[in-house]
């Protein structure tokens, strides 16, 4: 099944922006933030979620967060992204002071870029990250295949309370 | 109390289900490892108290979460895991409809400690505990092992039961690099296993085609109700184990496709090894044949704005792959297919069929 999933949201998901978008969209940047490495969810052709845990980078782009992971051909998840579009990413952010966590979780669609100075873009992007500075991890950005997701719908929880907010495409 | 418990295979793990489309994963340990990966993927699961944990929607969308979980074994080391979560969460709903699951546990070390990573993937079947006895013993191992599940389960509160089916764990810090443990029942044969362990496939020999020149293309398959070939990337071969002692390294000459086909183009050289002469001369359609998996050390150049494929003899074989998945991405490219004069190029006819055939240019010496 090759998904248009353009035309799905989903679970819970309106399709237009909620009320408190600028507080949770900020916390939905400062969740991630927290994290060097997030969990990403694609799709297997027979219908098994398999995760990953991946380094990332984040670029907002006109208020909507897009997630950018490097991975390496032949793995299964190119191939499952190839299928279905549709993927789910999850961070967690612990504050130990107050014992609490927060739990991240976004749904997007995800593609992969073929766009050489987008692909630049990214690389150099990552490479600013606190901890990927001196490493330059993706020298060889031009041989690794450059995911891309766009998020269409975040969702925070935390101390019992959930947070959601929508990005309409 | 013991921290093991007795668990029949669930259904969908007892059919061997979650062995195919693993295409891509990494390979399974070697038997020897094995053990040691086993007793790591209980170690990582046991290190950690909270997992991210992916289910399925309704509508087919991954739903990813986290979740504080217990960690259980069976008596021959297969991972049972208990989750508390919220009657009314998504997880509980998503997995009253679909039970396959997969969840992370990892040490986010990041990229500076990236060499004393841990981490580990579980696909797994989930289903929510409805037998107030198991649910019982469940809170009584939480309480023993102080796990905050133990005293918060009430009626808004439900137990999901995980079962392990597949794992790839790569644990830096126990010297494991990535690869794969399958819990399931032994459906594959033991040699089956072996060969995937050391890198090897067996394929089938799904079609033969003679070209002109001297060259056989071959198509190659997996065995029926064994899974896909693994996907590969254009400009990657694979090793063909001819017979002991004898192997020869072939160009996939397609791009990858959903059909799992190999194709390969031998040129008969009856002055080498034998390696081509008994390709070309004895192989036959439904034979069983040995191959590794696919490897690429000769990658497209991703950021070229245009690139330019210049190939001789059989050596376009790699090219071809190349051009089809260019052509795929509408990427801005030609390719150059030079023979020997007096000798029809074996790949001309394919060539001039293809939807990119204007880009194709041939060139006789």
């Amino acid at each position: 099944m090759s998904t248009d999933a353009s035309s799905a949201l989903p679970s819970g998901s309106t399709g237009a922006p909620s009320s408190s978008d600028t507080a949770t969209v900020d916390e939905v940047v400062r969740v991630v933030n927290a994290n060097q490495l997030i969990t990403f969810t694609t799709m297997s052709r027979n219908g098994w979620p398999m995760t990953s845990c991946m380094h990332f980078v984040l670029r907002m782009e006109e208020g909507r967060p897009l997630i950018y992971l490097f991975t390496h051909d032949g793995h299964r998840k190119m191939d499952n992204i190839a299928v279905d579009q549709r993927v789910s990413l999850s961070a967690l952010s612990v504050d130990e002071a107050a014992a609490g966590k927060t739990w991240l979780r976004m749904q997007g669609l995800c593609h992969e870029v073929r766009d050489p100075a987008e692909q630049v873009s990214a690389g150099e992007l990552h490479e600013t990250r606190p901890g990927y500075e001196a490493h330059a991890p993706f020298v060889a950005h031009q041989y690794m295949p450059l995911l891309r997701v766009d998020v269409v719908r975040a969702e925070i929880f935390e101390n019992g309370r959930t947070l959601a907010v929508d990005f309409p495409a | 109390m013991q921290d093991t418990i007795e668990l029949p295979f669930d259904e969908l793990i007892e059919s061997g289900e979650h062995r195919l489309d693993q295409a891509g994963s990494p390979r399974p340990y070697l038997p020897e490892v094995e053990a040691k990966a086993r007793t790591s993927v209980l170690a990582l699961l046991k290190s950690y108290p909270v997992m991210h944990l992916a289910t399925v929607d309704e509508a087919g969308w991954p739903v990813g979460g986290g979740a504080l979980y217990l960690t259980l074994s069976t008596p021959d080391g297969r991972p049972v895991l208990y989750v508390l979560a919220d009657r009314a969460s998504a997880e509980v709903k998503n997995i009253r409809r679909e039970p396959r699951v997969s969840l992370t546990v990892f040490d986010a070390f990041g990229f500076e400690r990236r060499r004393e990573s841990r981490s580990l993937r579980l696909q797994g079947v989930a289903r929510v505990v409805a037998d107030r006895e198991e649910e019982n013993r469940v809170c009584a191992l939480a309480a023993r092992a102080g796990e905050p599940l133990a005293s918060a389960l009430g009626p808004d509160l439900a137990i999901i039961r995980i079962e392990g089916a597949w794992a790839n764990v790569d644990d830096r810090r126990a010297r494991l690099r990535m690869g794969a443990v399958d819990y399931g029942p032994a459906h594959l044969d033991a040699t089956e296993r072996e060969l995937a362990a050391r890198g090897r496939l067996s394929a089938v020999v799904e079609a033969i085609e003679h070209l002109p020149g001297e060259v056989v293309a071959i198509d190659l398959k997996s065995p029926r109700g064994q899974p896909a070939l693994p996907a590969y990337a254009a400009g990657s071969h694979i090793q063909i184990f001819v017979r002991d002692g004898l192997v020869r390294p072939y160009s996939l000459c397609a791009a990858a496709n959903d059909d799992g086909v190999y194709r390969i183009g031998v040129l008969r050289e009856p002055q080498s090894r034998g390696g081509s002469e008994e390709i070309c001369t004895n192989w036959k359609v439904g034979q069983t044949v040995r191959i590794s998996q696919p490897r690429n050390y000769f990658p497209l150049d991703r950021t070229a704005r245009r690139t330019i494929l210049i190939g001789g003899g059989v050596g376009i074989t790699p090219l071809i792959a190349m051009a089809d998945h260019l052509a795929a991405r509408g990427a801005d490219f030609e390719l150059h297919y030079c023979f020997r004069n007096g000798q029809r190029g074996a790949f001309c006819n394919e060539l001039r069929a293809k939807p990119y055939a204007a880009g194709v240019h041939l060139h006789a010496s």
